[in-house]
């Protein structure tokens, strides 16, 4: 009897504890699905010299990861919210076999399935494949290694290289006395591309400027400035353009020029001031600085939701640590989150055919946008965002120079840019 | 003529960061990979002081103060390094080689967690620039010059005119022979991190006055004072002032003619034949 009183008791207390135990598994499951969470990848330098790129982007897409999860979530198609975590992998320096093995990591191992990397080409390459097996929706600040084949590599926003080739040609045309423009770029895939698309802004303006001095730089080089500069000046200039040079180093190729007498404009994708106008006084540079990227959060008109990243980002990490890159993550990554806003699922591959389906995108950042890039990479995956582009106001403080409509730059001059871009080896179609 | 300053110019950072390493490796015998990250704390040391002394010393003023702080400071912790790790692991070099490599990582995330990652640079000291005979000649790198030619003036008297500084360079020569001269090897090993590492730190300040200052500033400095000192014979710091020259040379000539971004190769291929024709290096004993 004891056995036959003890069982059901056992038993009961067995049921209770399985009914207690689906209650808490129920409970769980409740939370878990409303507050699911969405991982995001990106493929970033996390150290080294290249950190000085990479980390400030990942930063970005943290603060907008922070800003989403904030509002309870990002609001899908579907009309669930869900939570945004960001997990980083490391590239080292845009390396396409490190990139490879950071994609392994990230696709493979994590399950990604929404990522962001560099734009450039040869790192693109490296995953291209694997996103486009595993269903991987890749954007980038830029239009790097796009092909009808890689459906999910898309260019998040105009970003590089496309953003070298409309700088150059708005200083051009807010210059009209520059008549000679030096290219400096580093040597690297990156770099290359940088050198083509500048060349093909100067080539817009045929009857006002030539190049007169076109070289790639060893990144080993830029601890001599003055001797890597010398060759530079002395095809006297009235316009520099550069690309590979990290913040600080830019301060002082700009200080080192100045010394040895340039008085041009300077062109590039970004500048970070701060940095430079401890070196050289802003009355000096006043008008001079053309640059644009993807937007400059720390002017406040272009994009007020911009402008809190710069905000944020200053408070988290300090005024000294704010970079002109940092924005170009959290623009790109916005891309993506047009995407699953307006797609009926959170699959990758819904939001992909959503995402390229769409005639107007309307981005975060950037408002309505078209896709193009068919003449270029023989598929329209490249989102062409509005480029704002800056300049230094006498004050020391940014100011927006212009706001250039890159489809209409490229409908305008793409009969002349074109066939630059195709001798430099940066048409893919 | 510019080409004769740019010259001089980079073959004095080849020389301030090269010495210190090669004194070290001449009496030690093993590498200190994180004599760079040294040299790094030498370079925030100026910019930590120039942030701070702003509107209360001179810039200039600031500069000396940097070179005598980093120095001082830097020099300590090149003991505790030789206390911690070389001392404790004499002769296992290769042990050695791992924990210095670890200390430079650890070194370089912990000023990335500090300061952060970004590249810092600041307004040059001295500022301004001379022009004479055609050439710019940047009134801070000039200065960079004559402090480089101070700091050797200093250690070739160290070395050549102090009874510390002969047990040193007896120690680099022949250490059973120094020892059997009643030499103590752990005083002389205290001394040489204290003044390799104080060298790298003013190394680090006066370049950290022209160049960037971020926390990798050092892994890249190292890498080319390894070629520096190879070619010029290990622990002999004649050879490496030779060897500095030599490549300052070769770097720059390459750069102004165009072919800049082949320099890391053909300084790679002459380290190569020198250590396949010249094992001892140019100017180096031969073991």
């Amino acid at each position: 009897m004891r056995n036959t009183r003890g069982i059901p008791r056992l038993a009961l207390s067995a049921v209770a504890g399985a009914a207690a135990l689906g209650m808490a598994v129920t409970a769980t499951t409740e939370t878990a699905s409303a507050q699911e969470t969405l991982q995001v990848g990106a493929i970033q330098p996390q150290a080294g010299d290249c950190g000085q790129w990479g980390i400030p982007i990942t930063r970005g897409m943290q603060i907008w990861a922070d800003q989403l999860n904030a509002e309870g979530g990002l609001l899908a198609g579907d009309g669930k919210r869900y939570m945004i975590e960001i997990k980083a992998y490391d590239n080292v320096c845009y390396i396409p076999g490190e990139e490879l093995k950071a994609g392994r990591r990230a696709i493979l191992d994590d399950g990604i399935k929404f990522m962001l990397q560099t734009f450039t080409p040869g790192s693109r390459q490296a995953i291209a494949q694997m996103t486009t097996d595993h269903h991987v929706l890749t954007t980038s600040y830029g239009a790097g290694y796009l092909s009808k084949d890689h459906p999910y590599l898309i260019g998040g926003i105009t970003g590089s290289p496309a953003a070298y080739m409309l700088v150059a040609s708005r200083a051009l045309t807010a210059n009209p006395d520059v008549k000679r423009v030096a290219i400096i770029t580093a040597d690297a895939s990156y770099g290359l591309a940088a050198k083509a698309y500048f060349e093909a802004g100067v080539a817009a303006h045929p009857d006002q400027a030539e190049i007169v001095y076109n070289e790639s730089y060893s990144p080993d080089a830029t601890k001599d400035m003055l001797g890597l500069l010398t060759p530079l000046m002395a095809s006297e200039p009235d316009m520099i353009c550069q690309l590979g040079f990290v913040p600080a180093q830019l301060a002082i190729m700009v200080e080192t020029v100045e010394q040895l007498g340039f008085k041009g404009v300077y062109c590039a994708e970004g500048f970070t001031m701060p940095i430079i106008l401890k070196r050289v006084p802003a009355e000096v540079l006043a008008g001079r600085m053309y640059f644009g990227y993807a937007f400059e959060a720390s002017e406040a008109s272009f994009s007020p939701k911009g402008h809190e990243l710069y905000t944020t980002y200053v408070e988290q990490f300090g005024e000294d640590q704010w970079s002109p890159y940092t924005p170009i993550g959290y623009a790109a990554i916005g891309t993506i989150e047009a995407g699953i806003r307006m797609s009926p699922s959170i699959d990758s591959e819904v939001v992909m055919k959503t995402l390229l389906g769409a005639e107007v995108v309307d981005h975060p950042i950037f408002g309505p946008s078209r896709w193009g890039g068919e003449e270029i990479y023989g598929a329209n995956n490249h989102l062409l965002t509005p480029l704002p582009i800056y300049n230094l106001g006498a004050d020391g403080n940014l100011v927006l120079d212009h706001l250039l409509d890159h489809a209409a730059w490229w409908e305008q001059h793409m009969a002349v840019a074109l066939p630059v871009l195709e001798a430099g080896g940066q048409v893919f179609r | 003529m510019q080409i004769v300053a740019n010259i001089i110019f980079l073959s004095t950072f080849y020389v301030s960061f090269a010495v210190g390493l090669a004194l070290v490796f001449g009496v030690m015998r093993t590498i200190n990979f994180a004599h760079g990250e040294f040299y790094m704390f030498g370079g925030y040391a100026l910019w930590l002081l120039i942030n701070a002394f702003t509107g209360i010393l001179p810039p200039g003023a600031t500069f000396i103060v940097a070179l005598i702080v980093a120095a001082g400071v830097v020099g300590v912790m090149g003991i505790l390094v030789q206390l911690s790790i070389f001392h404790r692991l004499r002769e296992q070099p290769f042990s050695i080689f791992m924990a210095t490599l670890g200390l430079s990582y650890v070194l370089q995330v912990a000023v990335v967690k500090a300061i952060g990652p970004m590249g810092q640079s600041v307004p040059a000291p001295f500022p301004g620039f001379i022009l004479f005979e055609g050439m710019v000649l940047p009134i801070q790198r000039l200065v960079v010059f004559g402090f480089t030619v101070v700091m050797m003036g200093g250690l070739y008297l160290f070395l050549m005119h102090t009874d510390l500084g002969r047990a040193v360079r007896a120690t680099a020569q022949n250490r059973t022979g120094a020892m059997l001269q009643g030499i103590s090897m752990n005083h002389i090993a205290l001394t040489t991190m204290f003044v390799g590492s104080a060298l790298a730190a003013i190394s680090g300040v006066l370049m950290g006055s022209v160049l960037i200052i971020s926390p990798f500033m050092g892994g890249e400095a190292l890498w080319r004072a390894f070629i520096i000192i190879i070619v010029g014979g290990i622990g002999s710091l004649s050879g490496a002032v030779v060897a500095a020259f030599l490549f300052g040379i070769i770097d720059t000539l390459m750069t102004t003619f165009g072919a800049g971004k082949f320099a890391p190769m053909v300084d790679a291929i002459i380290m190569l034949l020198v250590l396949s024709f010249l094992p001892s290096g140019l100017l180096g004993a031969r073991e």
